[in-house]
């Protein structure tokens, strides 16, 4: 990729098109949640992908998979399974002079993306062995710290509809994600083409687009995309009026929000903002990038009180009005 | 880097100072609208005397002027900064944030390849845009309107002055219906007239019953006539004190500003005469007196002619000007004339108090209120000639004194007033001499102590108290004071002159003090 700032941007912009068309092959409509999940992966973060049954959380992943020269393992949550499962276990090997050693047996973590197929099926124990890989990209086990391989992206799907049996996500494990996507039921005409691809002899696949290399190039991209104090004054001043005990704070967080977003929401906006900006051919982060990303970046994040849960308030809904009331000046 | 950044910055200032000129003739033409509706309705509210020191709107229009005044400064503390102006283009060309991220990369640099993009498509960017077309200030509207606010403010304070009397009640510590009849060379000569024809009214009304409207009418008028002499008598008072000054740097004219100063103007007016030698003056101005009421000079020209005539008089060198010292006799006379209405005013007012009013109910304050020297409470010796009187107030005092038991020398000297209303109308009646209360008093009570009646026909016991210690001093004298008595009163009744209507309350009143039948 060529250092001209110009040229870069030409670049990011057309492989990102490319995989974006490619991934579109396969998934019909959720355009927006496919930027996202894109966004995720440039701005070095990981997805929680949410939706009912059949709406194709899976098969975006899988296609992503496809489409990109990564390594890619799937996890499927279940209420047995334990963490050395996911991050692996030392096992008794023994040579050919009959010395018995242990040998590191690596598990489905070490890949550089990770399904996490049905997180919340799993208990909190193993939830949790996610968080090391998912926050500092290392996995610790038998004593040692294996860093993993970059790029490291978790995707982690749940049903919201299913909840009997199920561990919600603790917090901190939430907070780890950097958006929360939520995949709506597809409407008809996306109905009958999702029938037309998917029941015929023959179905669609991806091809692989992006390496590697040029993903972590993309990352380094974004990454490079300067913010001016405004834009980031914007995106704080909309943070910290999640915070009920914000005394310019909107009504409906003063009612409804126990806890308002941790500084680690304001990263994800800024980070979601800057692959945003690039994304619409701009070479700065402009306020309106903040907005785009302040719903699935944020909406995991701020916690409701008990009389939201009664009245089945949802955080999208509050995020909204904070926009609406936070002069973006 | 992006060398040419002061293209933006430098339209960026000039969108700044052409935002503030905006802000600033918006706020000031909706001050000024703001302030002009002000005026307008405390104009309304308060009258046209508002705009006087003593009338509470005129401090509450002094007060919300300043409120807006401070409102309008608190307004411009916050001027309008570069980042603004960007702010304001991003939003007028929907350029989204892109002018304020490029001047928040010109004040802060920063090492991006995208930043030097983003400069340089700025930079563009302000090189083709006019801010003159971004920041439209519409210089002709807002100069009209704020011509056509301060215009308004003008006429409007103009035609408030007109009305107000602003000048006069500072020179002058009085109400302002008293200032306004003081300007009003108009008003003073109706209050002339008026004067006269409220003494041809009590002339009338001393000769029949007084009703009490008309009472009250003429006491209404009185007090405006009042008012309006007795500020001009201020006004006399300080030209001759000016005057006086004006004289008193020369020993030869001691005596002149003594005479002034003791308002003995007559004399003031014969030595100053006699000091330019004009004898004619003299005869002229005597035969003229007479007949004049009041000078229908303002009260501005007389000030005028005062200053002048003063800053004459203090420039005398070697010589004495003759035309100065006409003008000086003319304005003492002028003064004359205003202390003389005033006066007569007083008089025809302690002649309304006199018939209106109970002696005793007489306020201190109505005689004296602008200086006056007698005091009607004080005691008088004798009935006024004149004779304004009120049977029914004196027989009252006197019911009132007997009961009290006020001895022979309480009603000689106290309560005059009564006295003089209770016996002077059967002096008048009589055109003799007028009796004394003392006799009434003394009579009443001997009788009272003798055990007959106080007139009484319901064969009631009288109420009266008597001292029994003053009895028997009085009873030698009893048999020629209750001739004099009916004498007296059956010769006011034989007085042709005794309307006829009045003659039932003279009889009344005697037989208050005699016994029935007597008369």
């Amino acid at each position: 990729m060529s250092t001209s700032g110009e040229e870069q941007l030409e670049a990011f912009q057309e492989k990102f098109g490319q995989v974006k068309d490619e991934v579109s092959k396969v998934i019909v409509g959720n355009s927006e949640v496919i930027t996202h999940v894109m966004t995720c992966l440039l701005a070095k973060g990981h997805v929680l992908l949410e939706g009912i049954p059949g709406v194709g959380k899976t098969k975006i992943v899988q296609t992503l998979a496809d489409v990109l020269d990564l390594s890619f393992s799937r996890i499927q949550f279940t209420p047995d399974l334990m963490p050395g499962d996911i991050v692996g276990t030392n096992v008794v090997n023994e040579d050919e002079a009959g010395k018995k050693s242990f040998e590191f047996q690596s598990g489905p973590i070490f890949a550089n993306m990770i399904l996490a197929d049905e997180i919340n099926r799993a208990t909190p124990k193993t939830q949790s062995a996610l968080l090391e890989a998912m926050q500092e990209n290392s996995v610790s086990a038998g004593g040692k710290t294996r860093t993993l391989d970059q790029p490291v992206f978790v995707l982690a799907t749940q049903n919201p509809i299913e909840m009997e049996g199920t561990y919600p996500l603790p917090e901190a494990q939430m907070d780890r994600f950097l958006f929360k996507l939520k995949l709506d039921f597809p409407n008809a005409s996306e109905l009958h083409t999702i029938v037309d691809r998917t029941t015929q002899k023959t179905e669609p696949t991806a091809s692989r687009i992006l390496e590697k290399v040029e993903i972590l190039k993309m990352r380094d991209v974004a990454r490079d995309m300067p913010i001016a104090k405004p834009v980031q004054d914007y995106a704080v001043r909309l943070a910290l009026a999640t915070h009920p005990e914000n005394q310019n704070c909107h009504d409906l967080v003063k009612k409804y929000v126990r806890f308002g977003v941790s500084p680690r929401g304001v990263q994800a906006v800024i980070l979601g903002s800057k692959v945003s900006a690039l994304l619409n051919k701009r070479s700065y982060v402009a306020n309106e990038d903040v907005r785009s990303v302040l719903l699935p970046a944020l909406r995991h994040r701020v916690l409701l009180n008990f009389e939201a849960e009664a009245e089945q308030l949802e955080t999208d809904k509050i995020l909204n009005a904070i926009i609406e009331t936070v002069s973006d000046a | 880097m992006i060398e040419n950044t002061n293209v933006v910055t430098s339209c960026l200032q000039v969108l700044c100072s052409r935002l503030f000129v905006r802000k600033l003739l918006l706020e000031l033409t909706f001050l000024l609208g703001v302030e002009c509706l002000l005026f307008v309705s405390i104009s309304i509210i308060g009258g046209d005397n508002w705009f006087a020191t003593e009338s509470i709107y005129f401090y509450v229009f002094i007060f919300l002027t300043l409120f807006i005044f401070v409102v309008g400064l608190s307004r411009f503390q916050n001027t309008f900064s570069e980042t603004d102006a960007a702010i304001l283009l991003d939003r007028e060309e929907n350029l989204k944030d892109q002018i304020k991220s490029a001047y928040w990369f010109i004040t802060n640099p920063n090492d991006s390849v995208f930043v030097s993009i983003l400069l340089k498509n700025s930079i563009n960017y302000c090189q083709k845009i006019s801010p003159y077309r971004l920041v439209q200030i519409r210089w002709l509207s807002h100069f009209l309107l704020i011509l056509l606010f301060v215009f308004s403010l003008i006429v409007a304070g103009t035609f408030n002055l007109q009305l107000s009397t602003n000048v006069s009640a500072k020179i002058f510590p009085i109400s302002s219906d008293v200032s306004i009849n003081t300007i009003d060379t108009d008003a003073l000569e109706e209050s002339n007239l008026a004067l006269v024809e409220i003494g041809k009214k009590l002339k009338i009304l001393e000769d029949d019953y007084l009703i009490p409207e008309d009472s009250d009418q003429l006491q209404k008028d009185l007090k405006v006539i009042n008012d309006s002499v007795n500020m001009r008598a201020i006004l006399a008072r300080d030209g001759i004190e000016e005057l006086a000054k004006a004289l008193e740097a020369r020993p030869e004219y001691e005596k002149i500003v003594s005479a002034l100063r003791s308002e003995r103007l007559d004399e003031a007016l014969s030595m100053i005469t006699e000091a330019t030698g004009n004898l004619d003056y003299i005869s002229d101005r005597t035969g003229s007196k007479g007949g004049e009421v009041g000078s229908a000079l303002t009260d501005k020209e007389f000030l005028k002619n005062i200053d002048e005539i003063s800053s004459d008089l203090a420039n005398w060198s070697t010589t004495v000007s003759e035309e100065a010292l006409e003008q000086a006799l003319q304005s003492i006379e002028d003064a004359q004339s205003m202390l003389d209405d005033q006066e007569e005013a007083r008089q025809q007012t302690n002649r309304m108090n006199t018939m209106a009013a109970p002696p005793d109910q007489l306020s201190p304050l109505t005689a004296a209120r602008f200086g006056d020297q007698a005091n009607p409470t004080e005691p008088q010796g004798s009935a006024d000639p004149s004779g304004s009187t009120n049977m029914q107030g004196g027989t009252m005092f006197r019911q009132g004194a007997v009961a009290r038991g006020d001895s022979d020398q309480d009603s000689d000297s106290g309560h005059v007033a009564g006295a003089a209303s209770g016996d002077s109308e059967a002096a008048a009646l009589e055109g003799g001499v007028t009796p004394r209360i003392k006799v009434n008093l003394e009579l009443e009570t001997l009788r009272i102590n003798d055990g007959e009646n106080d007139g009484r026909t319901d064969g009631e016991k009288s109420w009266f108290y008597s001292p029994s210690q003053n009895q028997e001093q009085s009873d030698d004298e009893f048999t020629d004071l209750a001739r004099r008595q009916r004498y007296n009163a059956a010769e006011a009744l034989d007085q042709q002159e005794t309307p006829i209507r009045q003659r039932q309350i003279i009889r009344d009143y005697f037989i208050n003090i005699h016994k029935k039948g007597e008369i």
